[in-house]
Parts: structure tokens; C-alpha cells; sequence
């Protein structure tokens, strides 16, 4: 039953760049995803989510991009072992993606019908008229009758262009969805629709999907695993009860304690002191230390691996805290 | 304690292709000095609209401003002028909201050069005073906007603000851009400028959560109309309005044993270009009777300081 599908060993992904020097978005991270499960990526912008979901789909920008190290297993084969011809054949038919701002990512001058119908004419040898009638099964799906299949996207409200794209994203029956702040543009109550919407589809078509979201509400709603990602490492990774009741990494913890909570009464948040280390300049140690209360010299001095702490829970610190999640 | 902002009926339209689009359509309501209303709402309730017509700057299409008394709509310019130093905004977008030409320096002066009346030195002095307040370094002095991250230019933006020492401030979303760590910096550090300084904040956001923790009371806005408005816990403790209700449901709340009980809206928001006769709400609310179709409720005190606008808030509370 619990069968990998997606495993990434070691990834470093660095962007090199004549002015700023080399950026190092991603270090050395591995995780794996079981098939039909859910693997949340949080972390705060520019901690190098997306950059982890353009490296799987090798869509990282050319020359910049470049992968130092690792790789990414898809269903036991090699990504970084495939042609560019062989990837065309993966993105969209056994890997999609969402991007994350629904308004710029359908093609303004194409109705929704004809965009849907066309990822489905990419990747199969149905006719133009069998894969407009499947576009429109795909439409009625995510919950947009089909009569509207022949408007064009400023026709449709934010929350309505964010189920075409997903419509799109799921119109081959990917086995793997990524899906990259899928609700972030999109108000709560809309939010609310799109993720039940997909949570729904997810079971229906027993989708694997790698949700990636700065909103540790949505990360509870929809994953079965999280890591959390700091400065491109894997700071702490397990269930996403490990993560959400027995977290250990500092910064875990101070990211939980600097939410507003909708049941507190407090008057003053919590706060994490500082700022993100710059990527092209990261520290030797710890890339948390600066900004941690329990950092010693230890921290400072050499990378911290990532060990257990329990079954499948991993965090990179050396003194972790564990810390019994909030009621 | 006394009343320094108050609004009677205030309406704000703008005219569209498609006719009349009613952005803010009869707001009514008063600040204490010192207090922080929070206003909520999704997208295109007339949110931000509402925070620039309190400061007059858009026209209002009818009803009155009243800040300490006196109707800043009818006021000459040069007054109005004078009151502007004590009434400012910070905008929501640190990315776009600042100069990208002109220095911080530069952009925390310019109110005081254009207020006019102080010397180079006293200027100066007051700019660093203000950096020091909001926590900038002063090695930023001479940066550009684009040379520092979101958190910091947020705070430019705040001491540019507050620089003429206002009273009273609309925050237009001034956290949705920042991230979960940073969005707490600032938000800490508005209240602690609030208690020294003795502001009164008009805290706009979608955010819930965040309104709940910065504001004294709190106004739910639903295609320009308020729909609910009590003080901040009780508004959490009882929420009588149906979009209220669904609104909190709506929130992700990040605990993994959390049982949601999620009240699921019908559709999205209507048009609030030409309005129909009848609830606003009514088209997406699952408890809507035939009447709600036909008339808009009136706003009524269902308990001491808590409004509401619904036909059928009694039966559906049980008051």
C-alpha cells in the first residue's frame, strides 16, 4: 500500500548569478512522498518552496538554475537521467503543477474550454472534439458548469480562474499534483470552497499532491506529512502531527508562536528576532542561529545534520525543544 | 474619552460603464480617541474605499465625516490641510507604495518639508527620532526602498505616517504583504507606538485574526454595507450575522485535530454595481427567506454594542 512515488535525495539547487554572486535557494534536501498522501512545504517567501517544486519538474530557469547536487526519483526512474523530450511527456501527464496566482497563469486571449482541451490534446491521440468534450467533464468537475467553457478567463472571478487552472492541472489524471499556494490570492470563504473542492478530487482520483503554502492553517487542513523549510534546508520534517503537536526545531516553534491565534487573548505576539540569512552569504553553522535563543557556540561552528527524534520525525537542531502544540 | 472620528451615512459610488457601483453604501459609525476599530471584509467590500473617504481623499457621494466634531467634507482646503497632519494612512503594498527614487531620508521628511516650519536641523532630528521609533538602523538612512526587505520598507512607510506626530491613522492591510515572523514585528510595534503616542487606528484587513488581536471593536463589511459590528471579544464570543458566521468558519486554523465545522457559502460575491432591492447577503446566505429578498434589513442593537444587519437574527440566535 505504501508505495513511494516521489523521492528527492539530496537536492541543491543554486542560482548563479554575475552580480549578486551564487545564491544557494536549495541544500541538500530529501524527502519522499507516498503514493496518495499529501507532503506539505511551509516556510516563509524566499525560503526556497517553489525553487524545491521547480527543481522536481526541471523548470528552473536556464542559465541560472542549475542543480549542484541530487536527484529527483519519480515512480523509481531518474528525472535528472531523462531527455527534455521524455520531461515534456511527464509535466502535465503524470506530474502537474498549480501555480500560485490564478490571474496570470491562463492565457488571456483562449477561452477556458479550448486551454483545457489543449493539455488534454497534448497528451493523448483523442480528437479535437472528443478532448473539448473531456475539457468540459474536467470544467463541470471543479465545479464550473460547462456552458461557460467558451469565456475567456477576465470572465471569471479570482476563485473561478483558480478552478480552471486546477481543472487544467488535473485534466490527465496526473499521478503527482504540486501544487504551489494554490489559495493564497483567493479570499477565505473562496479558499474554504477550493480546498474542500480539492481535498474532494484528491479522493476521488487518489491524487499525491505536494502542497506548498506559507499558511500552517492550510497545511493542517490538507497534509498527511510537512517539512518545514528555512533558508533552502529542511529544518524539521514528519507527520503532520509530529509537526503540528510535537514540534522540536526553534524555529518551528517560534513560527507557531508569532501567529495571531483567533482563541488567544494575549495583547503582544511573539516574536522571531531578525530576518532570513541572505542566500548568497549563508552562515557556516546553523542558518537559524542568528535568531535563535538557544543557539551556542556549537551551532555556530558547523553545519547541523538533521537527526531523528522519532519514527520518520527529523529535525535539524542540536538542541531540540520539543514542544506540545497549542489547543 | 471623547469621540474623535465619527460617520454618518456615509456613501461613496463610483459611476461605472454598467451604471453605479456602491462601494460604500451607508456606513454609520464613531471611534474613541486612543481605540482601534477593525474593519473586515473580503475583497471589493469597499474596504480600502471606506479608509480613503474617511480621509477625504476621495469625494464622498453622501453623508458626513466628522472628526472632532467639525465635517471635514465641507471644510475649506487650507483646513483641511491643517487636519491632514493629524490624519494619515499607511498603505497596504510596501513594494509599491514608496518612491523608489527617493532615499528613506527623503521619503520620512517630505511631510514635514511640505507641512513647512521647521529647520534642516529639526527635520533631521525628527527623522531619526521617527527610525529609532519604528526600529530602522540608522545605517539605512540612505538607502532605496528596493535595496530593503518587505518588513523594513512597512516600516518606512509607518514613520513616514507618523512623522507629523497624527492622531489619527487608517492602516490599509499593512501586514498582508509580510511574512508570518515579520508580519508580528510590526504588528507589535504598531500597538507600542499606539500606547506612546496615543493613536486611534482604523485597522483595515481581511486578516481575522489579526483583527482580533490589534482591534477594540470590530465592523464586518459585506458589499458596502456594515453587516456586523460589536467590540473584538464579543464579536468572536457571539457572532450573530450569517456572513460573520461563515467568515470565522472559513479561517484554516492551524491545529491538525481542529473539527471544523465550516458553514459553506453559496457562490461568490454579488455585483455591487446597481445594487438589487433586498439583503446584500441574501444570494449566498443559506438561511434567506422570501422577505430577505425584498428588503434590506435595517441595522439593529440586538444587545448593548453589538449591531446587526439581518432580518432574522433573532430567530437564528435564539435572542
Amino acid at each position: 500500500m505504501s508505495e513511494t512515488i516521489l523521492e528527492t535525495k539530496n537536492l541543491s539547487i543554486a542560482y548563479v548569478t554575475k552580480d549578486f554572486g551564487t545564491c544557494y535557494a536549495i541544500n541538500d534536501v530529501s524527502f519522499s512522498l507516498q503514493r496518495g498522501h499529501t507532503l506539505g512545504l511551509v516556510g516563509e517567501t524566499g525560503a526556497g518552496k517553489t525553487t524545491i517544486a521547480k527543481g522536481i519538474l526541471r523548470l528552473l530557469p536556464v542559465p541560472q538554475g542549475r542543480v549542484t547536487d541530487g536527484t529527483v526519483i519519480f515512480e523509481g526512474e531518474d528525472l535528472y537521467g531523462k531527455s527534455e523530450r521524455a520531461m515534456r511527456s511527464i509535466r502535465g501527464q503524470k506530474i502537474s503543477m498549480i501555480f500560485q496566482d490564478p490571474m496570470t497563469s491562463l492565457n488571456p486571449i483562449d477561452t477556458v474550454g479550448e486551454q483545457i482541451a489543449e493539455v488534454i490534446r497534448l497528451h493523448s491521440s483523442l480528437s479535437r472534439k472528443e478532448a473539448y468534450r473531456q475539457a468540459l467533464e474536467s470544467l463541470e468537475m471543479v465545479g464550473i458548469p460547462s456552458e461557460r467553457a467558451g469565456e475567456y478567463p477576465h470572465q471569471f472571478s479570482g476563485g473561478m480562474k483558480q478552478r480552471v487552472v486546477i481543472a487544467i492541472a488535473l485534466a490527465c489524471s496526473p499521478e503527482l499534483l504540486i501544487a504551489d499556494e494554490p489559495t493564497t490570492a483567493l479570499d477565505v470563504t473562496i479558499q474554504a470552497q477550493v480546498l474542500d473542492m480539492m481535498n474532494d478530487l484528491k479522493r476521488r482520483l487518489g491524487t499525491s499532491m505536494i502542497l506548498i503554502s506559507h499558511d500552517l492553517g492550510v497545511i493542517a487542513e490538507m497534509c498527511d506529512e510537512v517539512a518545514v523549510i528555512y533558508a533552502g534546508e529542511i529544518v524539521e520534517i514528519g507527520s503532520a502531527r509530529d509537526i503540528f503537536k510535537h514540534m522540536s526545531h526553534p524555529y518551528t516553534i517560534g513560527m507557531f508562536e508569532s501567529l495571531p491565534d483567533l482563541n488567544s487573548t494575549s495583547k503582544r505576539l511573539k516574536l522571531i528576532p531578525g530576518l532570513m540569512p541572505d542566500p548568497t552569504n549563508l552562515p557556516k553553522g546553523c542558518k537559524f542561529a542568528p535568531r535563535c535563543s538557544h543557539c551556542t557556540e556549537a551551532c555556530m561552528a558547523a553545519p547541523v545534520p538533521l537527526t531523528q527524534l522519532a519514527d520518520g520525525h527529523l529535525c535539524r537542531c542540536l538542541y531540540p525543544q520539543e514542544k506540545e502544540g497549542r489547543v | 474619552m471623547s469621540t474623535i472620528l465619527e460617520v454618518k451615512d456615509l456613501k461613496k459610488y463610483f459611476k461605472v460603464n454598467a451604471g453605479m457601483l456602491h462601494a460604500v453604501d451607508g456606513v454609520n459609525f464613531k471611534i474613541e480617541e486612543g481605540q482601534t476599530l477593525g474593519v473586515v471584509g473580503e475583497s471589493g467590500c469597499g474596504k480600502s474605499t471606506l479608509g480613503r473617504v474617511i480621509l477625504h481623499l476621495l469625494d464622498n457621494t453622501g453623508g458626513q465625516i466628522l472628526y472632532r466634531g467639525e465635517d471635514i467634507t465641507a471644510v475649506s482646503r487650507e483646513k483641511l490641510s491643517k487636519l491632514r497632519r493629524e490624519m494619515q494612512i499607511i498603505f497596504q503594498d510596501p513594494f509599491a507604495s514608496l518612491n523608489p527614487r527617493m532615499t528613506v531620508y527623503q521619503t520620512i521628511a517630505e511631510p514635514m518639508e511640505i507641512a513647512g516650519g521647521c529647520s534642516k536641523e529639526q527635520i533631521q532630528q525628527r527623522v531619526s527620532e521617527m527610525m529609532d521609533t519604528v526600529g530602522l538602523a540608522d545605517r539605512f538612512v540612505n538607502s532605496y526602498p528596493h535595496e530593503l526587505d518587505g518588513g523594513r520598507r512597512q516600516r518606512i512607510g509607518i514613520a513616514r505616517a507618523l512623522v507629523l506626530n497624527p492622531r489619527f491613522v487608517v492602516c490599509d492591510e499593512p501586514v498582508s504583504a509580510l511574512d508570518v515572523s515579520i508580519q508580528a514585528q510590526v504588528l507589535n510595534l504598531m500597538l507600542d507606538i499606539q500606547e506612546k503616542m496615543g493613536l486611534t487606528y482604523v485597522f483595515i484587513t481581511h486578516d481575522l485574526s489579526v483583527v482580533k488581536y490589534i482591534s477594540d471593536e470590530i465592523m464586518v463589511m459585506y458589499l458596502g454595507q456594515m453587516v456586523e459590528k460589536a467590540p473584538s471579544e464579543e464579536l468572536f464570543r457571539h457572532r450573530y450575522h450569517p456572513y460573520t458566521h461563515a467568515l470565522i468558519s472559513a479561517v484554516p486554523v492551524p491545529d491538525i485535530d481542529h473539527k471544523r465545522q465550516r458553514i459553506q457559502l453559496k457562490g461568490e460575491l454579488t455585483s455591487p454595481i446597481n445594487p438589487k432591492p433586498g439583503c446584500r447577503f441574501a444570494a449566498r446566505c443559506i438561511h434567506a427567506k422570501p422577505e430577505c429578498f425584498e428588503k434590506n434589513p435595517e441595522i439593529e442593537e440586538v444587545t448593548p454594542g453589538h449591531f446587526v444587519r439581518c432580518h432574522c437574527v433573532r430567530e437564528l440566535n435564539n435572542l
